[in-house]
């Protein structure tokens, strides 16, 4: 790894920290106290590996490698690993784009066999905004939602489909 | 860097940038209370992106940015 890399990784995973640090205690004012949200670490990695058994996954993602990849060729990415007590609910994966004025979710999965009461795109959604917010963003884009139902969802969020792209996108 | 330092950054770095990050995320939460989006049944087995084509070429996958691209320099 180069230094200039080692140096970005550094000094991004200070921002990442500080957005989730500050998403940390919105959780806990608002006593959503079960509720964390951490940066991808082995143990979600592991915890991710158990979404295979169940048979409502709606895809097959090798998160392990997947995050190692996104990891390695993007060190101002923006990720969370979502936590309900010690259940994973969901990682989420993105980064701005190359200009920095979007930020992206590349990936997001929530834990499918997760208690239907706990919603996971909402501290996403709010963590990007921060993470945006921090780097200076415009706008946020979710690529490839996976059906009709997860599009209509986001839309309620207030972001716009683009179909050319396969994307949505909201403006802050 | 240690995870102690990085902490002690971290902490400095929301000291600075704290009020700004915290700020917009509370303007969001208000967004979602005011378009009564915290009040939707998320869907079952939420899920967006496309993993596999990430990982079977990288390159291409991003290449896909182009226009955001041209304008790097």
């Amino acid at each position: 790894m180069l230094a200039t890399h080692k140096d970005a990784e550094e000094r991004y995973t200070i921002i990442r920290k500080a957005v989730l640090d500050e998403l940390n205690r919105e959780f806990h004012s608002s006593n959503q106290n079960s509720i964390k949200a951490k940066l991808i670490d082995s143990a979600a990695l592991a915890q991710s590996e158990r979404w295979n058994l169940s048979s409502k996954r709606k895809v097959d993602w090798a998160w392990g490698e997947g995050y190692s990849t996104f990891k390695f060729r993007h060190p101002k990415r923006f990720e969370m690993a979502l936590w309900h007590n010690n259940l994973l609910v969901s990682l989420s994966l993105g980064r701005p784009t190359y200009q920095g004025t979007k930020l992206r979710l590349d990936f997001i999965e929530g834990n499918p066999d997760k208690p239907s009461s706990v919603k996971v795109f909402e501290p996403t959604f709010l963590a990007m905004v921060g993470y945006a917010q921090a780097l200076g963003a415009k706008e946020l884009r979710i690529m490839n939602p996976i059906n009709g139902d997860v599009k209509r969802y986001y839309e309620r969020f207030g972001f716009a489909y683009i179909s050319k792209g396969d994307y949505l996108f909201f403006r802050l | 860097m240690s995870d102690e330092k990085i902490k002690l950054l971290s902490d400095k770095q929301r000291e600075k940038n704290g009020p700004s990050i915290k700020d917009a995320i509370r303007r969001a939460k208000q967004h979602i209370r005011n378009l009564g989006a915290d009040k939707q049944e998320e869907p079952e087995g939420l899920v967006s992106g496309d993993m596999k084509k990430f990982l079977d070429d990288p390159d291409e996958y991003e290449k896909e940015e182009g226009d955001e691209r041209k304008g790097k320099k």
